[in-house]
């Protein structure tokens, strides 16, 4: 799968969140920072060939940055999407959002008064008017505030969201991580670090199959109560 | 799962690995792991529940 990861920031350079993210997508996905005048042809090819579209960039106002308006005003008209509005139809659409506020004040009642979804919505209007199936969207609230161990769960959700099926299930990540304690053993050279890494993986997969043994049976425990 | 191994395996390897995606996939794998547990500790639960349930008697 083809992910792009599209960078919609006033101010690339200030931040302190982009560099990390684009360390992390490395051998992942393309990242494409925004940067006017855009060239449509060039800006055309990258979606026609991404399976997976992200866009990513800080809530500005409640809304995109300039520079990513500007961008999908100029970018996204037929020449893109051809006669009938389907040339992008099947890609998947994702947003990563990057927050100055707690994540907790978006909702009803709460000192940003609505939801995420709910400000994010013209651009999942986007993905339903072009036929692209839209990814719950990846929120990073507060990253200059984030301690070491929630920045470490962020960098790999990050890579869960350019890689993984979504939404995902637990079963999915868990065999996500089987697959890079593999891919990183046979990257080490010390046996004895391979032989680890080893022993983890084997650890993870012997207790994710113990639970989807326990949770069929459970659900067969279940289903038979309800005769 | 003996958590002490774990925890134990994954400090000398994130002490031995260099890059920064590789120590988070690492501090990653402990919490996935206390998931796994946890989730196991509640599935068995409501099963020796059900299994113990009036119904069943």
């Amino acid at each position: 799968m083809k992910t792009l990861v599209v960078v919609g920031h006033p101010a690339l350079a200030d931040s302190s969140t982009q560099p990390f993210l684009k360390a992390l997508s490395q051998d992942l996905a393309l990242w494409h920072p925004l940067a006017a005048p855009f060239d449509p042809y060039n800006e055309r090819q990258a979606l026609w060939q991404a399976d997976r579209i992200i866009l990513q960039f800080p809530l500005y106002w409640y809304s995109v940055p300039a520079i990513m308006k500007q961008w999908l005003d100029e970018i996204f008209d037929d020449a893109l999407l051809g006669p009938d509005h389907t040339r992008l139809a099947g890609k998947e659409l994702g947003v990563v959002v990057s927050l100055g506020r707690p994540r907790d004040e978006f909702g009803a009642g709460q000192k940003q008064g609505f939801t995420i979804d709910e400000y994010l919505r013209p651009l999942q209007g986007l993905a339903q008017a072009t036929g692209m199936g839209w990814l719950p969207p990846l929120v990073i609230s507060q990253f200059a505030y984030q301690t070491e161990a929630q920045r470490q769960g962020l960098a790999v959700a990050y890579q869960q969201y350019l890689t993984l099926p979504q939404p995902s299930r637990f079963a999915d990540r868990v065999q996500w991580l089987a697959t890079r304690l593999d891919q990183l053993a046979q990257q080490v050279t010390a046996p004895k670090e391979r032989q680890k890494l080893a022993q983890l993986r084997a650890v993870l997969l012997a207790q994710q199959a113990e639970l989807d043994d326990l949770t069929a049976n459970l659900r067969l425990v279940r289903e038979t109560e309800e005769f | 799962m003996n958590e002490e191994w774990v925890n134990q395996t994954v400090a000398e390897l994130q002490a031995a690995l260099p890059a920064y995606a590789d120590r988070a996939l690492l501090a990653q794998l402990q919490v996935v792991l206390a998931e796994q547990q946890h989730r196991l500790d509640l599935a068995a639960a409501e099963l020796d529940g059900r299994a113990w349930s009036k119904r069943n008697w």
